[in-house]
């Protein structure tokens, strides 16, 4: 025992520093016990009261869940607009993971730099291995706050902080984008912390996911950041990051496969940009695949087109099942398992999501362009998706589903013509029962970027044609 | 409660009050909040003390005073009380006991770097060189690892050592100093 440890007993046995108890301990303690069973008595009456009242709050936030106002609690509408994300995987109330990042930041932190207060866990991260790392990106809507990472392990008292940062512009509309935080070991937690106890801060967030690659990952003349494997537990998402120049970014998460997107869109409108599982496919502007033509399993095609300044619209497709696909064009029969959502990034809403079953040579090919959807409001979506050929030609693929409830059952019908520059046109035409999702191969060849592609059908509801959606096939990535 | 159950309560209460209040201290560092812990404690076992082991209350109640120490910074800070009243504590202003190789400056320096410790550290080091508990029995009472003991009790030396310099830290054993 050194010095330092006899002073630290001498200190703790020091005599000076005796408490004496109160006079009647007897009638102290009965205090204490009365107290508690107040305290308990109190518990069990808004125990009770709390899941009486659950029984009415079950259902309304199923029904407000397409308001993004709802998003974020308390936060002015005038504030969501395009930064409106769900804040999935925030303000998580995990007692223990609360409990822990609190320990570890307090303990690891430097002298200012410690929370004050309590802090919300933002995200809890998958494993990352070596050069892994976490991106997180948000924005305080008010408030200072530090946000920090922090390493997890199994016991509390072992996580460690990682990096912390300061995020002290409550006014900014601008995204806060938190660095990867590169060379950690193990699972990784951001959590944030209000500077001011009393100014809670309100912080929309997204976890991007685990980097795969370096950043900054150059291809072509695009730019692009990260390729990230999805947030476990998120849904596909898509996030519009501002860059430098006219580049923008979308982010889409996909829930589950352990994979995730980044399209890249310049604000001029044009389409741009396919990116797929880590590398393993990567499509250029201009359809040729760079990368290994092969999907592997849990892949995802991810297509993004800006219709103009105002629309703008999302396509993802993932193949659920673990089963290796074929390469592209392959005429395989194997049925893959093909999930299709439908996006209006400008909000990063999900708008619908379709399922469908294709053999793998036909349906993994779905890329290129999208049109728009939700006609009516009623959550019809179609996608049409011009599948490069290995031949040079391109077919088709039309996929679609809408919802309008259990009460309500009329077909869809759709027709799509290919109107070419040379005046042929190619039609095809879909019938689609509540819940099923429209499926229609359309033969394509000889486009030119001054095709055409319009979509008709009836409004299902009046019976009468819906004005055609019509877009160019140069929007669809037609060159 | 039946009535040898309330004579045995009432007996520990009297004997051992003292005793559990000194401890509360120790890890608070604050009167008001070691009478509360105690308190809060004593009541617990009250409730619990038939499914209490003989002869393991008190070990029930110290570890009760330990769980609401750790538990109570975790509450939210607006929901915290502060004390600012710690002047009774101090009974004897004498100089330090017979035989003690350092000052009452020097300890009241320690007890102030210690109130800086965060709780968990302050915890082990509590149970460590108060409650003379060697590590696997503390790390039994605070219901953590063996490893996580060690680190914690790691860090708080070495934030103790800062306070202090390396010239204490290198002194040797100082038999007047032990307990």
């Amino acid at each position: 025992m050194n010095g330092l440890e006899s002073l630290l007993r001498e200190t703790l046995h020091d005599d000076r520093r005796r408490v004496e108890g109160p006079a009647d301990v007897t009638a102290w303690v009965a205090a204490g016990v009365s107290r508690q069973r107040r305290r308990l008595a109190t518990a069990t009456a808004v125990v009770t009261v709390v899941v009486l009242a659950l029984g009415s709050a079950v259902v309304l936030p199923i029904v407000l869940r397409d308001d993004p106002a709802t998003y974020v609690a308390g936060a002015p509408e005038e504030e969501t607009g395009l930064l409106a994300w769900e804040p999935v995987g925030s303000l998580i109330e995990d007692s223990e993971a609360i409990e822990g990042a609190l320990q570890a930041w307090s303990d690891d932190a430097p002298a200012g730099q410690q929370p004050d207060g309590d802090v919300y866990v933002l995200m809890v991260g998958a494993e990352v291995g070596d050069g892994g790392g976490a991106y997180l990106q948000g924005r305080s809507t008010d408030g200072d706050a530090m946000l920090a990472f922090l390493t997890r392990a199994d016991d509390l008292a072992d996580w460690k902080l990682v990096e912390t940062t300061q995020i002290s512009d409550p006014s900014s509309t601008e995204f806060v984008v938190v660095p990867p935080v590169e060379d950690v070991e193990g699972s990784l937690l951001a959590v944030l912390a209000p500077k001011w106890r009393d100014t809670p801060a309100r912080w929309l967030s997204k976890p991007i996911g685990w980097a795969e690659v370096p950043s900054e990952t150059r291809f072509g003349e695009t730019q692009w950041r990260q390729v990230f494997r999805a947030y476990p537990n998120d849904w596909l998402t898509a996030l519009g990051v501002p860059l430098e120049g006219d580049v923008a970014h979308r982010v889409l998460l996909g829930r589950g496969n352990g994979v995730a997107h980044l399209v890249e869109a310049p604000t001029s409108g044009e389409t741009t940009y396919v990116g797929a599982d880590t590398g393993t496919v990567v499509r250029s502007l201009d359809g040729t695949p760079p990368g290994p033509e092969v999907l592997q399993p849990g892949a995802v095609l991810a297509d993004s087109l800006r219709i103009g300044p105002e629309v703008s619209m999302t396509l993802i497709g993932m193949a659920q099942r673990s089963a290796v696909v074929g390469p592209l064009n392959a005429r395989s029969e194997r049925v893959i398992r093909m999930s299709v959502i439908l996006f209006e990034p400008e909000d990063g809403r999900r708008v619908v999501g379709a399922v469908v079953q294709k053999p793998s040579g036909r349906a993994i090919c779905g890329t290129r362009k999208y049109v728009p959807a939700d006609i009516l409001g009623r959550y019809v979506a179609a996608a049409v998706c011009p599948v490069p050929l290995s031949t040079g030609e391109r077919s088709l693929w039309l996929v679609g589903r809408w919802n309008v409830g259990e009460d309500f059952n009329p077909n869809l019908d759709l027709t799509l013509d290919v109107e070419r520059a040379d005046g042929t046109v190619t039609t095809a035409s879909v019938t689609q029962r509540r819940n099923e999702t429209l499926d229609e191969w359309v033969e394509s060849s000889n486009l030119s970027p001054y095709s055409r592609f319009v979509l008709r059908g009836l409004d299902p509801f009046e019976g009468t044609p819906f004005d055609p959606w019509e877009w160019p096939a140069q929007w669809l990535g037609v060159r | 409660m039946d009535e040898a159950g309330r004579d045995d309560f009432e007996a520990l209460v009297a004997a051992r009050t003292g005793a559990l209040l000194r401890y509360a201290y120790v890890l608070t560092g604050d009167r008001h909040r070691a009478e509360d812990l105690v308190q809060s404690a004593l009541a617990s076992s009250y409730r619990h003390w038939r499914r209490l082991e003989p002869g393991g209350a008190e070990r029930y109640i110290r570890k009760a005073v330990l769980n609401a120490y750790l538990s109570w910074w975790r509450r939210p800070a607006r929901t915290r009380e502060t004390s600012v009243d710690d002047v009774a504590v101090f009974l004897d202003t004498r100089e330090g006991t017979p035989g003690a190789d350092f000052g009452v400056d020097t300890r009241d320096e320690m007890w102030r770097a210690l109130a800086l410790l965060p709780p968990r550290q302050r915890a082990v080091v509590v149970l460590r060189y108060f409650e003379d508990l060697t590590e696997v029995e503390t790390a039994a009472r605070m219901n953590i690892s063996i490893g996580t003991v060690k680190s914690q009790h790691s860090k708080a030396l070495r934030a103790l050592q800062t306070v202090f310099g390396a010239d204490i830290a290198d002194k040797p054993e100082i038999a007047g100093g032990m307990r």
